[in-house]
């Protein structure tokens, strides 16, 4: 039996579905609740080639909702201790593992970029996102979901993030593939405003308030994360709800019910609005 | 002149933006989106933005968790 014959039994996710799926390249950044469930799904659904990051080890608070890693892998590299995990699934999924925090410095103007000035982290994380069909952006830091945002809208690579808290998350699919989808709906530079210290606009030093750690539920968290896994497959297959995108998607887990708020640009975004300025 | 402030009616006796609105009712910036009619607007417009007759404003914490 194949790993994803239940997968094929239905319509419109047959054999062709499961090649297509063959040939793409995922990055998934942050493997906590959100990241790791995810990149795990997403292997058994038939991804091609996972790019894993997470500078994180492994703690007993994490396996009420980090349900593929097991006790035995305390104090381990997440993205190593998930390696093992996705191959032990014998999915034939190309795996890249960066045991690190991606971090990348942005530049004053975006578009300027020269990757000669760039640091070795800087480095990494093109590295990373360069040549993804999807980077999901799942980490628990503003800071490194706004710089990676920036590489991948540099790059023109499409990203879904995607935030859980308490018993609300919030997704959003920043389409920067789509060349009119950040004069429409901005970036994720725009959408993280509310945490970026105004005075920082613009410079390389990004500051930003990053909310401290808040309680969750394994449920909470696996139901959130299977959510992005879907999307990742729907998007990677061409078929995410038209109305979804360019939206801010915000479920809540209590009442299992979501709703849409429109995402637009800031016209003083430093990095997708410059020449529209 | 009304508004809906998170799905309840609220009366506005003079014109307001929404940075002021915010500023009464005691809202922290930080972490905070606002959206008017389901559209979010970025927090550098707050203080250009009037509210008027019958908008829905819905304001939300941005969640971060991953
Ligand atoms: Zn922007």
């Amino acid at each position: 039996m194949e790993l994803t014959a239940r997968q094929e039994l239905l319509p419109d996710w047959g054999p062709k579905i499961t090649a297509l799926l063959k040939n793409k390249r995922v990055g998934v950044a942050g493997l906590g609740g959100l990241g790791g469930v995810a990149a795990y799904l997403l292997a058994g659904a038939g991804v091609g080639q996972l790019r894993l990051a997470d500078g994180d080890t492994v703690s007993m608070s994490n396996l009420h909702r980090q349900i593929m890693y097991r006790g035995s892998a305390l104090g381990q590299s997440k993205a190593l201790s998930l390696k093992e995990s996705i191959e032990a699934l014998q999915a034939g999924t190309e795996l890249i593992c960066v045991p690190e925090v991606l971090t990348f410095k942005l530049p004053a103007g975006a578009a300027d970029a020269a990757p000669e000035q760039l640091s070795h982290e800087s480095e990494t994380a093109r590295a990373f996102v360069c040549g993804l069909d999807l980077l999901l952006l799942l980490t628990d830091s503003v800071k490194s979901r706004v710089e990676l945002g920036a590489l991948a809208l540099e790059l023109k690579v499409n990203v879904l993030q995607l935030c859980v808290t308490g018993f609300v998350s919030q997704e959003a699919a920043f389409l920067y593939a789509q060349p009119e989808f950040t004069q429409q709906h901005g970036c994720s530079r725009c959408f993280w405003g509310p945490y970026i210290d105004e005075e920082s606009s613009g410079q390389a030093e990004l500051k930003v308030s990053e909310p401290g750690a808040q309680g969750i539920l394994g449920p909470t968290a696996v139901q959130a994360a299977a959510a992005a896994a879907l999307s990742a497959l729907l998007l990677l297959t061409d078929r995410y709800p038209a109305e979804r995108k360019g939206s801010l998607w915000i479920f809540d887990h209590l009442k299992q019910q979501g709703r849409l708020m429109k995402l637009r640009p800031d016209p003083h975004c430093p990095l997708c609005q410059q020449r529209v300025q | 002149m009304q508004i809906m402030f998170n799905q309840e009616p609220v009366e506005l006796t003079a014109p307001l933006s929404l940075q002021d609105f915010l500023s009464q009712h005691g809202i922290q910036a930080a972490g905070t989106a606002c959206a008017v009619n389901e559209e979010i607007v970025p927090k550098s417009q707050w203080s250009d933005f009037m509210l008027a007759e019958g908008m829905k404003l819905d304001v939300f914490s941005l969640v971060a968790g991953g």
